[in-house]
C-alpha cells in the first residue's frame, strides 16, 4: 500500500484525474499504453508526465471496470501491442467525469480568481 | 487448472505489454537521434522500476489476493523445506494435540456426556434407596407405590428387574441370555417404540399371563436371522414357551448393553404388603418443568412418611434421585473425566509448544521481516506473509491430527474395559476435533500476527542495526514463560500418571484372599423348570464335579453361586448368639452357597474347624462357615466354632463349623464385605459357577469341561468362561486403561516440554554466541560455560517444576478417590517426577550447550 501511495503522490494530479485523461485520450481512437502516455504528455505541452507506475494500474483498473477494453494488435512497427479502446460504458463515464471536472474547474477558478481581481489577468 | 493458466497468462501479458512500452520508447528515442545505448538506458529510467510497476498493476487484478496467497504459500513451503526439523516438530505437536484430545474426548462423550437414546432424556431420573449399610439398594414394590402415589413432580415412574436371565434352548446351541423384566409403561416412559410388534400390555404384567418376550435387535439378527415373521412365534426360555411380541431397534440397550431380551415384570402382590422384595431398579420421568432437586424434595418427604409409618426399620432409609445419564455412565464417569482433564492438559501443552516453536521461527526471521518492512512491505503484507507461512503447517498438522484421532479411537476401543456402558456409540467426535483444531490454529495465527502488529519503525531500525537483539528481549521473556508453563503442566500430568500407575501396581500386589493362578471359572445357570427340587440340582452339581475331577490336569473342582470380583454383593445380614450379652447383628454380608471343595479350589485358607463335606446335607444339622472378619467382630477373642448364627428372624440357626480367610469380594481396594458360606446341599442355588484348579494352563481344559457338561445335559448352557486371573485383570481394566493413557499423555508432554526447553536454550546460545566467544577468548573454562548454559535451562525447569508441584498438590485431591495404597502426596511420585524433569531438561540443554563450548572465538566475534 505504501509503495502504491508513493506513486500516486508523485503525479500531481487530483484523484481520478488520470482516469479522466485516459478516457479522454481514448476518445480519438484505440491506443496502447505508451501511446496514451505520449498523447497526454504532448497534449498538455509536456506539463503532465504520466508515470508508468500510475498508468498501468489505472489502465488495468479501468479495464476491470469495463470502461475500456483491450486487445492485442500488431502495430505499424510490426510489433504486438496491447491496444485499449473505449467501451460504451466508458463513453458514458467520460461524459459524466468531464462535466464533473468542468464544475470542479469552474468552482476552483471562482475561488482562486474572485470576480474583483479578474481584471488583472 | 483454468485459474492457474489464466493467472500465468495474465502475468505473461503484462510482461509483454511492458516490453512493448519500453521497445517503443527506445525506438522513438533512436528515431529522435539518440544512440541505441542512451535510448535504452533513458527509456528504462523513464519507465522506472519494472518490478514495482508490475506489482502495483497486478494488485489491480481482482484475484490478486488469491494469487498473492499462492505465492506466499509457495514461499512458505520453500522455507519449511529448509527447516525440516521445525516443520516436523510443529506438525507432530499439532497432530498429537488434535488427535489425542479428540480420541479421548470421543470416548468420554459417548460414555458419559452424550444424551441417552431416549425421548427427552434430560427429564429421566434414576431413583434408589440409600441405607447406612449400603449406598445403593434396589427398590421394593411397596416403596415404589408410595413414590408413585405421593410424588408431585413425576410424570411417570417404572420399576423393573434389571437382571432376569434366561436359558434359551431349542433351535441351536443352548444359550444363557441376559434379560430384564419390565413393566408395560417402561417404553412409554423412555419414549421408545419397538422396531417390530408391540411393547407389553398391563395384562401381561399379571402373574401367570407373562409368557411373552421382546427380543433385542442383536439377538433377533444373530439367532433368528432377522426373521421379519418372528412376531407371534414361540421361543423356549427355561424350557417354557414364550411368545415373541416385539423386537427392539439397534439403539435400545437398556438397562445394559448386553441385555438380549425383555420379559414382562410381575410383582408378587404380597410384596406390596410385606415391604420386602428389594430387587427393583427404578426410573422416572419428570414433569415438563420439574427439576431433579424438586424430585429429591418429594422423596425426602416420602422417606420421612415412611419412617413415621413403619418405624425404626425404615428410619435410616433415604431415597435418592439422580439424572439417568449419570446413572448409566455410573462409576466410569470419574476415571474418564480424569482422562479428559489429562487430554486437555496435553492440548494446552501442545498450544504452548506451538507458540514457542512459532516464536522461535519469528525471532529467527526478525531481520528478514525488518528488511521486508524497510523495503516497503505494509504491515498487512507482513501479516499475510506470516500467516501464509504457517498455513501449510497447520494444514498438514490438522490432517495428521485427524488420522491420529481416527487411529486413536480404533486403538482405544480394544483397550477399553468391556464393561464400559454405551461403547458401541463411540466414534470420532467432530465438535471435539473442531475445538482442538481451532484452539491450536488460533494460537498459531495469533502468535504469528501479534508480534508484527507491535512492530514499529523504530524497532525496525534498531533490529536492522543490531541484529535481532533489542526486539527480542520481550519475546524471549514470553518464551521463557511458555516453557515454564509447559514444564508445570507436564509435572501435573506426570504426577497424575505416576499416582495412577502406583495405584495400579499397588492393586496388583493386593492379596485378594484367594488364588487366581491356574483357576478356570465358568457359569452354569441351572434351569429350575427342569431341576425343580433342590435335590436334583445337587445331583447335577455332583455329576458334573465328579466327571470334571477325572479330567487331566484337574487338581480340585468346586462350585459356588457367587464368585469374587465378578458377582454383585448380596444385601443380607446375620444375627449371631453371644455368650451372656444376647444377640448381635452384622450387616453387609454376602451369602455364598458352595460345594465342599470350592474353598480348597480357590485356596481360601481354613483357619479353624473344618470345611463342608458331602455329609452336610439336607438331613444333617444346618452348618455355616464364616470368614475371619465375621468371627472377629461377632466373638472377639473367643473360639467361634460351635457358635450359632442365622440369616434373619425367620431362618433356622446354623452352627459354625469353620472359619476361613477373608477375601476381597466386591473390589480389590477396600473390601470389608463379610463372607458367609453355606453348604450347597442345605441351601441349594441354581446359578452356580464351576471353579476348577488345574496343574497347567487352564485354557487348554475349556473344551474338555464343556464336553463333560454337555454329555451330562446337552441343554445346559455354560458361559462366561474365564480364568480367575482374567477376572482380576478385568476388575482392574478401567484403572489399567486410565494409567496407560495418562502415562502416554505424560510421556508426550514430557517430550514436548523437552522440545520447548531445547528451543529456548538453543536460541539463547545463538544469541550469546558473541558473549561466549569473548569468554572463550578470555580463557573461560569450557566446563563452566557448559554449566552456564545448562544452568539457564535448569532455572526455567526449576521454576516450572515448582509451579507444577504446587498445582499437582492441589489437583491430586481430585484424584484421591481413584487412588489406592498410596497417599495423594505419594513421596516417591513427588520425588521422582521432578528428578525426571530435571534430567529431561539437562538432556534438552546438552546439544545447545555442546554447541556453545565449541564456539570458535574468532567466528563468534564476527558473528552477526
Amino acid at each position: 500500500m505504501k509503495a502504491k501511495r508513493l506513486y500516486k503522490n508523485s503525479i500531481e494530479l487530483l484523484q481520478g484525474t488520470l482516469d479522466l485523461l485516459i478516457l479522454q485520450t481514448l476518445q480519438w481512437g484505440p491506443r496502447h499504453g505508451y501511446g496514451i502516455s505520449q498523447a497526454i504528455r504532448t497534449g498538455s505541452g509536456d506539463v503532465l508526465q504520466v508515470d508508468t507506475g500510475s498508468l498501468y494500474p489505472a489502465l488495468h483498473r479501468l479495464e476491470r471496470k469495463k470502461w475500456i477494453k483491450a486487445e492485442w494488435i500488431v502495430s505499424d512497427n510490426n510489433q504486438r501491442v496491447k491496444s485499449y479502446q473505449l467501451t460504451a460504458a466508458g463513453k458514458k463515464q467520460l461524459l459524466a467525469e468531464r462535466s464533473h471536472w468542468d464544475k470542479l474547474a469552474t468552482a476552483m477558478a471562482g475561488i482562486l480568481h474572485p470576480a474583483g481581481q479578474g481584471g488583472e489577468r | 487448472m483454468k485459474f492457474w493458466r489464466s493467472l500465468s497468462d495474465k502475468d505473461a501479458e503484462l510482461d509483454a505489454e511492458i516490453h512493448a512500452h519500453i521497445d517503443q520508447a527506445i525506438r522513438e528515442r533512436i528515431e529522435r537521434g539518440e544512440s541505441p545505448n542512451d535510448a535504452f538506458s533513458n527509456a528504462m529510467r523513464e519507465f522506472g522500476n519494472v518490478g514495482l510497476v508490475k506489482e502495483v498493476t497486478r494488485s489491480m487484478w481482482s484475484w490478486s489476493l488469491l494469487e498473492r496467497l499462492v505465492q506466499e504459500l509457495r514461499f512458505g513451503l520453500r522455507g519449511l523445506r529448509k527447516s525440516p526439523g521445525f516443520s516436523l516438530v510443529t506438525i507432530l505437536t499439532l497432530a498429537l494435540g488434535i488427535g489425542a484430545t479428540t480420541a479421548i474426548f470421543s470416548v468420554v462423550y459417548a460414555v458419559v456426556l452424550r444424551p441417552l437414546p431416549f425421548g427427552d432424556p434430560e427429564r429421566l431420573v434414576a431413583i434408589w434407596l440409600s441405607t447406612p449399610q449400603s449406598d445403593r439398594m434396589p427398590m421394593a414394590a411397596a416403596i415404589y407405590r408410595d413414590i408413585k402415589d405421593q410424588s408431585k413432580s413425576l410424570e411417570d415412574i417404572a420399576i423393573f428387574r434389571a437382571t432376569a436371565n434366561y436359558n434359551l434352548t431349542g433351535d441351536g446351541e443352548p444359550e444363557w441370555l441376559r434379560g430384564s423384566s419390565i413393566p408395560s409403561n417402561l417404553f412409554a416412559l423412555l419414549q421408545v417404540e419397538p422396531l417390530l410388534g408391540r411393547g407389553f400390555t398391563p395384562e401381561e404384567n399379571q402373574p401367570g399371563n407373562d409368557y411373552s418376550v421382546i427380543l433385542s435387535y442383536a439377538l433377533w439378527q444373530r439367532r433368528y436371522g432377522a426373521d421379519s415373521n418372528i412376531i407371534g412365534k414361540a421361543i423356549r426360555l427355561e424350557n417354557v414357551p414364550y411368545t415373541v411380541v416385539g423386537v427392539m431397534g439397534p439403539n435400545f440397550q437398556y438397562p445394559t448393553r448386553d441385555t438380549q431380551l425383555w420379559t414382562p415384570l410381575t410383582i408378587n402382590p404380597a410384596d406390596f404388603q410385606t415391604r420386602g422384595g428389594f430387587m427393583h431398579t427404578t426410573i422416572a420421568r419428570l414433569k415438563p418443568n420439574a427439576t431433579v432437586s424438586q424430585v429429591q424434595g418429594d422423596l425426602n418427604i416420602i422417606a420421612t412418611h415412611m419412617a413415621q409409618q413403619y418405624g425404626a426399620a425404615s428410619a435410616n432409609v433415604r431415597l435418592v434421585a439422580a439424572p439417568l445419564r449419570e446413572d448409566v455412565a455410573g462409576t466410569s464417569t470419574k476415571p474418564l473425566l480424569t482422562l479428559l482433564a489429562a487430554s486437555l492438559g496435553l492440548l494446552l501443552i501442545g498450544c504452548c509448544n506451538l507458540a514457542n516453536l512459532l516464536l522461535t521461527r519469528a525471532l529467527n526471521k526478525t531481520q528478514e521481516t525488518a528488511v521486508r518492512s524497510a523495503l516497503g512491505a505494509s504491515s498487512g503484507q507482513l501479516i499475510f506473509q506470516a500467516v501464509a507461512e504457517v498455513v501449510p503447517l497447520l494444514f498438514a498438522g490438522g490432517i495428521l491430527g485427524l488420522v491420529v484421532a481416527l487411529l486413536g479411537v480404533r486403538l482405544l476401543l480394544p483397550l477399553l474395559p468391556t464393561t464400559l456402558p454405551r461403547m458401541e456409540e463411540i466414534a470420532v467426535n467432530l465438535p471435539a476435533m473442531l475445538f482442538s483444531v481451532s484452539l491450536l490454529f488460533a494460537t498459531a495465527i495469533l502468535i504469528m500476527i501479534i508480534p508484527l502488529r507491535h512492530m514499529r519503525r523504530a524497532d525496525l531500525v534498531s533490529s536492522l542495526r543490531e541484529g535481532a537483539r533489542t526486539l527480542t528481549a520481550g519475546r524471549t521473556r514470553v518464551r521463557n514463560v511458555l516453557v515454564v508453563g509447559q514444564v508445570a503442566l507436564t509435572v501435573v500430568l506426570l504426577t497424575g500418571a505416576s499416582l495412577l500407575i502406583r495405584t495400579f501396581a499397588a492393586l496388583k500386589e493386593v492379596d485378594p484372599g484367594f488364588r487366581s493362578h491356574n483357576i478356570l471359572s465358568l457359569r452354569l445357570a441351572i434351569p429350575r423348570n427342569k431341576y425343580k427340587q433342590d435335590q436334583k440340582i445337587v445331583t447335577l452339581c455332583q455329576n458334573i464335579l465328579e466327571r470334571v475331577r477325572t479330567l487331566p490336569q484337574v487338581e480340585v473342582a468346586g462350585m459356588a453361586n457367587r464368585l469374587p470380583l465378578s458377582d454383585p454383593s448380596g444385601v443380607s445380614a446375620i444375627e449371631f448368639e453371644r455368650s451372656g450379652e444376647g444377640r448381635g447383628f452384622l450387616t453387609s454380608t454376602d451369602d455364598t452357597t458352595i460345594t465342599p471343595d470350592y474353598l480348597r479350589a480357590m485356596d481360601i485358607p481354613l483357619l479353624h474347624g473344618r470345611f463342608f463335606s458331602e455329609a452336610d446335607n439336607a438331613g444333617a444339622p444346618l452348618v455355616v462357615i464364616l470368614d475371619e472378619q465375621v468371627a472377629k467382630r461377632a466373638w472377639p477373642g473367643e473360639n467361634p466354632i460351635g457358635k450359632r448364627v442365622r440369616s434373619g428372624p425367620w431362618s433356622p440357626w446354623a452352627e459354625v463349623v469353620g472359619v476361613v480367610g477373608h477375601i476381597r469380594h466386591e473390589n480389590l481396594e477396600t473390601d470389608e464385605r463379610l463372607q458367609i458360606y453355606w453348604s450347597y446341599q442345605q441351601r441349594a442355588r441354581d446359578r452356580m459357577s464351576l471353579v476348577v484348579r488345574t496343574a497347567a494352563d487352564p485354557h487348554a481344559l475349556v473344551p474338555l469341561v464343556l464336553n463333560t457338561i454337555r454329555s451330562i445335559d446337552p441343554d445346559q448352557p455354560a458361559f462366561a468362561i474365564k480364568t480367575m486371573s482374567e477376572v482380576i485383570d478385568q476388575s482392574l481394566s478401567l484403572r489399567w486403561f486410565n494409567a496407560l493413557v495418562v502415562s502416554l499423555f505424560a510421556m508426550s508432554s514430557l517430550l514436548l516440554a523437552m522440545i520447548g526447553i531445547y528451543g529456548v536454550i538453543a536460541w539463547n546460545v545463538r544469541q550469546q554466541t558473541r558473549e561466549i566467544g569473548v569468554r572463550v577468548a578470555l580463557g573461560a573454562n569450557r566446563n563452566s560455560l557448559l554449566m552456564m548454559v545448562i544452568g539457564k535451562g535448569l532455572k526455567m525447569t526449576a521454576a516450572g517444576i515448582g509451579l507444577g508441584l504446587l498445582a499437582s498438590f492441589v489437583l491430586s485431591r481430585f484424584l484421591r478417590s481413584l487412588l489406592f495404597g498410596i497417599g495423594q502426596t505419594d513421596p516417591l511420585t513427588f520425588v521422582v517426577v521432578p528428578l525426571l524433569l530435571l534430567l529431561a531438561s539437562v538432556l534438552a540443554c546438552v546439544i545447545p550447550a555442546r554447541r556453545a563450548i565449541k564456539v570458535d572465538p574468532i567466528i563468534a566475534l564476527r558473528y552477526e
